[in-house]
């Protein structure tokens, strides 16, 4: 099954620009440091209370150019390669000054100013007809690539400065207020569908909940607005329905605040399946801070790809002689190990209570399946994974039974 | 300027070759018809050139225009104060009697988007036909360039799919840096714009293309690109 390789590589071709980038960038934020620097009274300290002039202003451009190809570095798991490359510039005060006033200047002038168009089109984009609404499909991508645009830079300063970047309060308070907004009218962009999941795709499996904007839901068809309609026309016709309805979603309530609870307390709590799968997966990382912590603190000289391949590398969960279950942190992998053979057209099931059986995936390589985790069957706290192989059928139990 | 049949038809040239991928052939023989129906048209038109409608307020009321239409159309026909400018469109909006732009209009309001009227539509047509040509223009040689210089280490064209829809989607930006998006319908490769304009003059060429790749390594991991074959 080649377990050591890593099972998820950044795209070459995009990390090839990406890295470019992040030379050429980084090399004209030293000279315009060095610039600045030199001139009377204008060193970039953003205390100083010296308005951005001229140079500054391009020395700010300069360094928020190259925060978006660190961030996108960093999002491809190839932090370390990006260390190695941006070299003194981690070490400077004047560097992680610049950085934050960067960032701020993306959320002032990008981010901000986005804002109300964004909310319009996003209110029209259900009801547009054809032309106009592939027209809003386009303005709203490129309205939430702009939020793209300082997360990576919010990313890359964290890289630079080894810690979160200052930024001030009006910065922060313009970001909080563009994330309320855009959070409570997210459900709206549904009919995006898996132009949302491509926009996050490209990151490294374990960043796309950062860009959640992209993220959340993107696993939902893109007719998930329209099927609400169904489920209320259902609802008014059969009134009788709706406890059934109130039952589904109060399961999905308790299953949350139970995982929540999970988190909080715990091992030894009923989790779901995703969250177990999960903390298998990183024991030791349970939040996306801890997380981030363990990115910047490493330190020393390493391989280009060594912190990242260990984050892609799959984890044998459950293995016999017939198959390997695994994951790879978005998915549940299956994989029937030669000789023997799935049965034809019989790809594994999952079957867990109160939800509809869910068959995996065929994935590229021969004899494997795959579930992805954001199913909503693994809200579920277990369930029986069903192998059929040509010889026999294999069921077994999730949660794993440790003793096997 | 009418939307076409947007859906790929069996049998078509086209089709098979978008089941594989685009080939260069069939790439070189794509072009820029207009925009993906009147309302997107003008509503580019009114907000990226005229700079009337759908504008940041702090946009709305500038004197400056931050485009540099010099180096997009050689002798653009345009004022190049941007007050005049808006002031000769606003003349000849208040001859179009059903135009949702005329005088009295909230300024910022947004009534192409909504526009039914095929009158209004056709004499802003001809009003604004020299602008609205050249500016398609621009967007016609945005997309040749893209076309000729797209490689897999150089994406400046990007094709892909949406929602398992058989019509195929392109993003496209020049060394100008103008940025596109269209359809692609199946009448002799037109490419129909979704949108066309500079959006962020001052940053590098490169970063667009880092961007471009990010959104292509996207869509190839999700199984959504349409390889553009030979590049």
């Amino acid at each position: 099954m080649g377990m050591s390789l890593p099972w998820w590589k950044p795209d070459e071709e995009l990390l090839a620009a990406t890295l470019a980038e992040i030379d050429e960038r980084a090399a004209e934020v030293r000279r315009a440091l060095a610039f600045v620097s030199s001139l009377p009274d204008q060193q970039p300290g953003r205390e100083s209370g010296i308005p951005l002039d001229h140079d500054r202003a391009a020395a700010t451009d300069h360094m928020g150019d190259l925060l978006d190809a660190v961030g996108t570095a960093v999002f491809l798991g190839a932090s370390d390669t990006a260390r190695d490359r941006l070299g003194d510039l981690l070490d400077s005060r004047a560097a992680c000054d610049l950085a934050a006033a960067a960032v701020s200047r993306l959320i002032e002038e990008s981010l901000s100013p986005a804002l109300s168009g964004l909310m319009n089109d996003i209110y029209e984009l259900v009801a547009a007809e054809d032309g106009d609404r592939e027209c809003l499909e386009e303005r709203i991508v490129d309205a939430l690539a702009e939020r793209d645009r300082v997360e990576l830079a919010m990313e890359g300063a964290r890289l630079l400065c080894g810690c979160e970047p200052e930024l001030d309060d009006d910065s922060l308070a313009a970001l909080a207020s563009f994330d309320d907004l855009l959070r409570a009218e997210l459900w709206r962009t549904l009919p995006l569908g898996d132009r949302r999941a491509a926009r996050c795709a490209w990151a490294a499996p374990r960043y796309r909940e950062r860009l959640w904007w992209w993220f959340r839901g993107c696993d939902l068809p893109h007719t998930a607005l329209q099927d609400m309609q169904t489920v209320a026309r259902v609802i008014h016709l059969f009134p009788e329905a709706r406890q059934e309805l109130e039952r589904m979603l109060e399961a999905e309530q308790i299953l949350d605040s139970l995982c929540a609870a999970g988190r909080d307390r715990g091992r030894g709590k009923v989790i779901s399946l995703r969250e177990y799968l999960l903390r298998k997966f990183r024991p030791k990382t349970s939040s996306s801070g801890e997380t981030r912590q363990m990115f910047v603190c490493v330190s020393g000289p390493r391989g280009p790809y060594d912190l990242a391949a260990s984050h892609y590398e799959e984890k044998p969960l459950y293995q016999t002689a017939e198959l390997t279950v695994s994951t790879d942190g978005e998915n549940l992998i299956v994989d029937i190990e030669s000789p023997e053979k799935p049965l034809a057209d019989r790809p594994p099931v999952l079957e867990a209570p109160d939800h509809a059986p869910l068959a995996a995936r065929q994935a590229p390589e021969p004899n494997r399946f795959e579930f992805s985790l954001s199913n909503p069957v693994f809200s579920a706290p277990e369930a029986w994974l069903v192998v059929s192989l040509t010889t026999s059928e294999r069921r077994i139990r999730l949660p794993f039974d440790e003793r096997e | 300027m009418a939307r076409r049949d947007l859906v790929l038809g069996e049998g078509g040239r086209l089709l098979e070759s978008l089941s594989s991928g685009l080939d260069k052939k069939t790439l070189s023989e794509l072009r820029v018809a207009g925009f993906v129906n009147t309302r997107v048209a003008h509503l580019h038109l009114f907000k990226h050139v005229v700079r009337l409608c759908d504008l940041p307020p702090e946009e709305l009321y500038a004197s400056r225009d931050p485009e540099k239409w010099s180096e997009i159309i050689p002798n653009p026909p345009l004022a190049p104060d941007l007050r005049a400018r808006r002031r000769k469109a606003r003349e000849s909006l208040a001859a179009i009697d059903s135009c949702g732009l005329r005088v009295g209009r909230p300024e910022g309001d947004l009534p192409c988007r909504t526009c039914s009227s095929a009158d209004a539509q056709g004499a802003v047509d001809e009003a604004f036909s020299d602008l609205m040509a050249s500016y398609l223009e621009a967007g016609r040689q945005a997309f040749e360039w893209a076309k000729r210089n797209v490689s897999e280490r150089l994406p400046f064209l990007l094709a892909f799919r949406q929602n398992g829809q058989p019509g195929v989607r392109l993003k496209f930006v020049d060394n100008r840096k103008i940025t596109g998006a269209g359809l692609l319908s199946r009448h002799g490769g037109e490419v129909l714009l979704l949108t066309c304009y500079r959006k962020d003059p001052g940053r590098p060429l490169s970063l667009l293309k880092l961007s471009l790749s990010r959104e292509r390594a996207g869509h190839r991991n999700e199984g959504t690109l349409v390889p553009i074959q030979g590049c």
